[in-house]
């Protein structure tokens, strides 16, 4: 059976089999044949004369064999029905015809794709049109696939003849996550397949072989780009907000950004900035202490010298979470005391609240909201404030008074206390002095000859200093270290209620967010009381339902009063008996909600890598032409070859008869 | 029987040949050949019927038949997720589908390392490719099982499930997977289904599988060797397990526990002894029977352990005894290695190089860049002072004056080159009050011990005019200079200008090599700036320098410091004559260049020195007699000074390591007295101490987070205030497991905070050591934090490993999306309504057996004898 043709109907065994016994019993018949008889005559003259010249007589009967063994032999082939077989060559056939018939496009689906050329499209976009017009004039017999390169490949479409599957498939091309990984989306084409590497990667250049083609339709772009962004509340003084931003200049030429810092309703501020090429520059920003909210670092205008426009849009925002912190609030409670006032009143950003011990019973009840109180010789009735710095105690209050003290001398400081850090205070000179009473859990902080001068507490509802000598009384308000010793007392006062935790965490859009049914994998979870979102499956099923809603759209579309605009901006994801890798779309302030729990997270790049857009991959631009559309010099097989065997058989049936009755 | 009623022709026009069938009867009646009449007539008899047949195959008859117009795929995930038990259900639910799918055309698509057709191989030949249960279910047992980094991707499955479903009106797709996708959106493959009205069945593959693991190891790091080290195992279970729980340090095991633990997280604390210093390799390993994904049963980390203390000693025998015998009570013991001279670098393998009263002029770039190095990179080094001076002028000690925390002066480069220097004293009737000219001539006369040999000196004294009360001459002793000095009478105005000229022209014919004039008023004078100080800038134009010095609040200073400033030298400012001799002795100093004091002084203690800590509160310190002086740098740590705050003990930072500096010498002339003292011994050990102990990294903290193989590293800091600290320049080392050390610098990306990413070895784990090594201000600015925070990172397992192994309503969510069933039997899946479509079943075949046959009874017909005839 010559290659390419197969039986259809009997094997090919049964046909030389069928073949074989019909041409037997031919050939048998021949030999079974009856011969003439052999008649003796005295003279043949007359017999010459008179019978007509015949040929051989043997040669019709071997033609009528022949004819005969060609009927059997064309009736078994028809019964075989052979028909020629429809299977693509192999690669290596097809690369000896110097024809590749498994095409495999491989598109760069990484955020740098998302640029914008000088015509307005993005380079993705750019791709797929390319590729579209490329489909629509692609050999017929080539198939063809695609593969999306992102952090991990996808099959978008196949390798196949479905055509209209492609063009789905690159219709729908957009970007996916950051980063794109090449190797792997190469990887997963067939192997023989011409690939084509559509991709601005500028280390592409590495993956071209003779079966694999880089192609970058694209040219370089200048880009400016927010590459870092995060607040943090100081836990320290002032009380403040700190904002650190980091630009970028990714083009050759210098730039000027107007970058501004906003809420949900509320511009915070904004600056221009100016960058050299290639420049990095941080900028710092201090405000006043914000309510927990998210924040977004936007540039809203980027201007290059040369004309050129910023190209990647997603790269101009970043997004934080405001870190709660606790503006500083101090209470003096004293009749007049001009050394803490002034004092006080010295410390950055601290509101200072004066009153009269008198007018204590009003303010008590609020006592505890203040970092610190001040009692100046004053010791209040009842509950005592969680925080309190008493100076020069009267007895009866909760640092017991032992004696009085006349010029003390000091001899020994707690450098070891927080109050102290960093002080050096020698040969401090007191007039007079309360001389306390340590209790159990009581520091020393200031020691005498007598006793204690000065005494930290530090128990399970607060904090509190006892100082057993008026600061007028000594000459402590002339030296450096008391300012520094006030810092230090509020310092230490507010050590752990500073600040609060920010409202929520911080993710980059290339990993995964590992969320389970108990919350997202290293990361603290808010509690909530919310219903669970609705679970399609049984309540003991497996698993749960996770609401992943973007607030920044939730938001835009509650301001427009668009209430399926909010529901759209929640979308379902399931999670099984434990976690699963999340992939965010798109950068921004999110809300996971799950089955008694919350996180919200703000979601940045993370790798700047895809902002460089002014270089690109070492290419081949021009597109590789497909084939040569063959001229089909077969018709399509409308008759079956056992069709024509029939045929001929049948004529050589009548041909034969028409010899037999010769 | 054969129901030729149903049969119809596809080509009837064939029939036409049938008119050929009288040309046989033609033949045979105008045959000559003389056949019997029987036999011709039997054999067109039979040639007719044949040639019948023949034409009847010719018209294609068929008959047409109604079956399912169905077709399905089932796409079967084989991922690591898959355990035997899940496969083998999958298999068994895959052979019941295939007896029920009878004759529906059926492939099947395998979801595994690649995402393939299967089967189709074994069923060549045949019409059309379908698949047989059995087949089928045996490639789905013996598939192998893709690699966990492959994950699970089950659009690329759908994906190809659907462009392999075979043409039929109903089409349906059955996925048979656990839903713990990892890769890729199944939505998109989703919505193709939809939107080809193909539903997609799924068939649950559960319950869910024991996922069990190691999460993180984290030992306590930077333990002394000889000390137990603490390794914290974090270890995770999806449900009750118990098992056995190994700790290997340098591949060999070093602790095991048994643990019971589940579900949830859970920590295991193992302990071992480390055998030596440096930096070992730990693996945890953990056995729990059942555990289908090993591959997460393994945690790696690297571990630091500090060496027993050790010093090189380098310097004269009998310093290196005296202060050996300094820290012979230092606990845990340093062992000490003594050397005369500094070795070769790397000094790496020392907790601290100790080097006393170095010959800096002497040491070779390659040991001044290897001690620059090795404090970089978080070494600690102790120098002093002594008779060497500390000398800095080398270019290749350059470098290391850099790191030292107290700048020395330039001595002269090569040689001390002749000087000459003349005074310029007030003597006008102002210097006679309160002996001041006495007291300015005592000063000077003390500061003359510092000149060189071959320098000259002369004294003008002015008033109104000027006069010579020493002329310029070789400096042959101070003695010559006091007597002439104690001969001045003071009297007259203050005419600085005419003194200056005439210093001028005693200097301009000098040839020494530094020439300069020091200048000492105490009043106004009644020549200025203005009018006359072109005698300044002529002086320095023939290099000679000049300085002033003002004394008394009645001087002119503004005056004075525009003639130093145009005079190219230095103006001081004495509100006390008493402060004299120390101004004359500073600026003798900038003049010859020389850092060595030796005289005897008082030290002061810095209260609260952390370097005291071992001394009592009043330890009365002996008088030194000599130290090298210089300035402290901003940013530094004093712990001991000289009255006038000049630096004895002082520390700094420098990258990651320290440097103390003891500018007097230890054993040596200067230190005779503390030789005696009982608290040396407890300053050295303190300084010791304080050097070794590993900084406290207060309000310090590094955070590492890792994602398959990327780590990324973020350190935190606050100043003491607890404001963030922005002006940091922070690097981290990062030492893998194979490879070489390499740093990474790790930009600021918030308030206090700097990160960097980097690439783990796909086996091992590394030691990342963080430190901030300078600021961006510079050494103006305040210092960086001292203290290097470790963390031990190695790469997380595939993704595969880590997730879920169930996620049913994933699945359901599929089913619904499509349309589809959710865990449906195959009864189910088949047995529903379909179309049906007509199928053309041809019947030629068994025309052309009969014409065969018919032939070849014809041929035997021909050949028929009967007996007689």
């Amino acid at each position: 059976m010559p290659e390419g043709w197969t039986f259809q109907g009997l094997p090919a065994g049964q046909v030389a089999l069928v073949a074989g016994i019909g041409a037997a019993l031919v050939i048998l018949y021949f030999l079974l044949r009856p011969r003439p008889p052999v008649v003796e005559v005295s003279s043949h003259v007359l017999w010459d004369k008179v019978l007509p010249k015949r040929r051989n007589p043997l040669l019709k009967e071997l033609l009528m064999v022949a004819l005969q063994l060609a009927a059997v032999v064309a009736l078994a082939l028809a019964l075989g029905d052979p028909r020629k077989d429809d299977d693509e060559d192999t690669a290596a056939e097809q690369l000896a015809d110097g024809v590749i018939l498994e095409r495999v496009w491989v598109v760069d689906r990484s955020l740098s794709m998302g640029a914008v050329d000088a015509d307005g499209r993005t380079r993705i976009d750019r791709v797929g049109r390319l590729l579209r017009d490329e489909l629509a004039g692609l050999d017929p017999r080539v198939s063809v696939g695609v593969i999306g390169a992102s952090s991990t490949p996808e099959l978008l479409a196949p390798v196949g003849l479905d055509r209209e599957r492609v063009a789905l498939a690159l219709r729908l091309l957009d970007v996916d996550g950051v980063t794109a990984d090449l190797s792997a989306a190469v990887a997963m084409s067939p192997p023989g397949a011409l690939v084509e590497v559509f991709t601005d990667a500028a280390d592409a250049g590495a993956l071209a072989t003779d079966r694999i083609v880089i192609r970058a339709p694209f040219e370089p772009r200048a880009n400016v780009a927010i590459t870092a962004f995060d607040l943090r509340a100081s836990e320290g003084i002032p009380a403040e907000e700190e904002a650190v931003v980091r630009l970028s200049n990714r083009s050759t030429s210098p730039a000027e950004v107007e970058l501004r810092l906003e809420t949900v309703d509320s511009i915070l501020g904004q600056a221009t900035v100016m960058l050299a090429p290639g420049a990095e520059v941080v900028r710092r920003y201090r405000f006043r202490p914000l309510d927990g909210s998210g924040i977004e670092a936007v540039l809203r205008r980027i201007t290059f010298e040369d004309g050129s426009h910023d190209a990647l849009a997603a790269d101009d925002r970043a997004y934080a979470w405001v870190q709660p912190v606790t503006p500083i609030s101090v209470l003096l409670v004293t009749d007049g005391n001009r050394f803490l006032e002034r004092v006080l009143s010295l410390l950055p950003g601290a509101s200072v609240d004066r009153i009269k011990p008198a007018a204590w019973s009003r303010r008590a009840g609020s006592a505890d909201a203040y970092d610190v109180v001040f009692l100046d010789g004053f010791v209040p009735n009842g509950r005592q404030p969680a925080r309190a710095f008493y100076v020069a105690p009267p007895a009866g209050g909760p640092f017991a008074v032992e004696r009085m003290v006349a010029a003390p001398a000091v001899t020994d400081w707690n450098h070891d206390h927080p109050l102290f850090k960093g002080l050096v205070l020698r040969d401090l000179h007191v007039q007079t002095s309360a001389v306390l009473t340590a209790g159990p859990d009581d520091v020393r902080l200031i020691g005498s000859p007598a006793g204690p001068l000065a005494l930290a507490r530090e128990t399970a509802s607060g904090r509190s200093v006892g100082w057993g000598f008026d600061f007028g009384a000594s000459d402590l308000p002339l030296r450096l270290a008391f300012p520094q010793t006030m810092v230090n007392t509020l310092l230490w006062m507010r050590d752990g209620r500073a600040v609060g935790q920010p409202p929520g965490g911080r993710h980059a859009l290339g990993d995964p967010l590992w969320v389970g049914p108990d919350g997202v994998s290293g990361a603290p979870r808010a509690e909530t009381n919310d219903e669970v979102a609705a679970s399609a499956g049984g309540d003991d099923e497996v698993g749960a339902w996770i609401g992943l809603t973007d607030l920044g759209q939730q938001a835009v579309a509650l301001a427009q009063d668009d209430e399926r605009g909010a529901q759209r901006a929640t979308t379902r994801w399931a999670v099984g008996d434990g976690p699963r890798p999340l992939r965010l779309p798109h950068p921004g302030l999110w809300r996971l909600d799950g089955p008694g729990w919350s996180y919200d997270v703000a979601v940045n790049l993370g790798d700047n890598s895809e902002s460089s857009l002014a270089s690109l991959p070492a290419h081949d631009g021009a597109r590789i032409e497909p084939p040569p559309v063959l001229v089909a010099d077969e018709e399509p097989d409308r008759n079956p070859l056992w069709l024509l065997l029939a045929l001929g058989t049948g004529a050589v049936l009548l041909g034969e008869f028409g010899l037999y009755t010769r | 029987m054969i129901d030729l009623s149903s049969w119809q022709l596809a080509a009837p026009s064939a029939l036409w040949a049938l008119l050929l069938l009288p040309l046989l009867a033609l033949l045979r009646e105008r045959s000559p050949a003389g056949h019997p009449a029987w036999r011709s007539f039997g054999a067109m008899l039979l040639r007719g019927v044949a040639f019948a047949v023949l034409v009847l195959a010719l018209a294609q008859p068929f008959v047409e038949t109604t079956v399912p117009d169905r077709s399905a795929v089932f796409v079967v995930d084989a991922s690591t997720s898959l355990d035997p038990t899940r496969t083998e259900a999958a298999a068994t639910w895959l052979q019941q589908a295939m007896g029920e799918a009878a004759d529906v055309p059926v492939r099947a698509v395998l979801a595994g390392e690649v995402t393939e057709l299967i089967g189709l191989e074994a069923l060549a030949g045949e019409a059309a490719p379908t698949l047989r249960g059995g087949d089928l279910a045996s490639a789905v047992r013996t598939a192998p099982r893709a690699g966990a980094s492959a994950g699970t991707d089950l659009r690329s499955a759908l994906e190809v499930g659907l462009a392999n479903l075979p043409e039929a009106r109903h089409r349906e797709l059955v996925l048979l997977s656990d839903g713990a996708a990892t890769r890729g959106r199944v939505d998109e493959a989703l919505r193709v289904a939809s939107a080809r009205d193909i539903p997609v069945h799924v068939v649950p593959l559960g319950p869910p599988a024991l996922r069990t693991g190691v999460v993180r190891l984290v030992p306590l790091q930077d333990q002394l060797h000889g000390d137990e080290v603490t390794v914290e195992a974090h270890l995770d279970s999806n449900a009750p397990v118990t098992g056995e729980l190994t700790l290997l340090a340098n591949g060999r095991s070093v602790a095991t526990a048994s643990v019971g633990f589940g579900p949830g997280p859970h920590t295991e604390t193992l302990t071992f002894t480390p055998d030596r210093g440096g930096v070992h390799d730990l693996r945890v390993e953990l056995a729990v029977a059942g555990d289908a994904r090993p591959d997460d049963d393994v945690g790696l980390a690297r571990l630091r352990v500090k060496p027993r203390p050790t010093a090189l000693v380098v310097g004269p025998s009998e310093q290196a005894r005296a202060l050996r015998a300094a820290v012979a009570g230092y606990v845990p013991e340093l062992r000490v290695e003594a050397r005369t001279e500094l070795p070769a670098p790397p000094y790496d393998d020392h907790s601290m190089v100790v080097v006393l009263d170095p010959d800096l002029k002497a040491l070779d770039g390659k040991r001044t860049r290897g001690l620059v190095d090795y404090v970089g990179g978080g070494g600690r080094l102790l120098m002093t002072g002594g008779q060497q001076g500390l000398v800095t002028d080398e270019t290749q000690t350059e470098v290391l004056a850099e790191i030292l925390p107290v700048k020395f002066p330039k001595t002269k480069k090569k040689q001390r080159a002749p000087l000459s220097v003349v005074y310029c004293l007030d003597t006008s009737d102002s210097m006679a009050n309160g002996a001041k000219f006495e007291l300015a001539a005592a000063a000077l006369a003390q500061s003359l011990y510092l000149l060189p040999e071959g320098g000259r000196v002369g004294i003008l004294g002015f008033s109104d005019l000027p006069h010579w009360v020493h002329p310029l001459s070789d400096f042959m002793g101070s003695d010559p200079v006091i007597g002439a000095l104690s001969q001045v009478r003071v009297r007259g105005g203050t005419s600085i200008y005419h003194a200056l000229q005439q210093a001028y022209d005693a200097l301009k014919a000098d040839d020494a090599l530094v020439k300069h004039v020091v200048l000492l008023s105490d009043g106004q004078s009644t020549t200025t700036f203005a009018r006359h100080g072109d005698v300044v800038t002529a002086m320095l134009r023939r290099r000679i320098t000049v300085s002033t010095i003002a004394v008394s609040a009645d001087s002119d200073r503004s005056e004075m410091e525009r003639i130093a400033e145009a005079g190219g030298g230095r103006a001081y400012y004495a509100k006390r004559f008493d402060q004299l001799p120390q101004l004359f002795l500073d600026e003798m100093m900038q003049v010859t260049r020389t850092n060595k004091i030796d005289k005897e002084f008082d030290v002061h203690p810095v209260v609260g020195s952390r370097f005291l800590e071992r001394l009592p509160e009043d330890p009365g310190y002996p008088a030194l007699k000599g130290y090298v002086r210089g300035e402290q740098r901003p940013g530094t740590e004093l712990a001991l000074a000289t009255a006038d705050g000049h630096p004895v003990l002082v520390a700094g930072r420098y990258k990651r390591g320290q440097v103390v500096l003891f500018t007097s010498d230890v054993g040596g002339a200067w230190s005779q007295e503390w030789q005696d003292w009982e608290q040396h011994g407890a300053l050295w050990e303190g300084v010791v101490e304080a050097l070794l102990r590993p900084e406290p990294p207060d309000r310090l903290a590094l955070r590492t987070r890792v994602e398959g193989r990327t780590a990324t590293i973020e350190y935190d800091a606050m100043d003491p205030l607890m404001n963030p600290r922005g002006d940091l320049v922070v690097e981290a080392i990062v030492d893998p497991t194979d490879g070489d050390a390499y740093a990474v610098p790790l930009a600021p990306t918030g308030p206090g905070r700097y990160a960097a990413t980097v690439q783990l070895p796909e086996a091992g784990a590394a030691l990342i050591r963080t430190a901030a090594v300078g600021t961006t201000i510079g050494r103006d600015g305040p210092p960086a934090p001292g203290g290097e925070l470790l963390a031990s990172v190695a790469a997380t397992p595939p993704e595969e490993v880590r997730a879920a192994t169930f996620n049913p309503r994933a699945l359901r969510r599929i089913a619904e999306q499509t349309r589809g069933l959710y865990a449906p039997t195959p009864a189910e899946v088949f047995g529903s309504d379909a179309p049906e479509r007509i199928v053309r079943e041809a019947r030629h075949a068994m025309l052309l057996w009969a014409a065969l046959a018919l032939l070849l009874l014809d041929l035997g017909w021909r050949r028929l004898r009967i007996p007689g005839r």
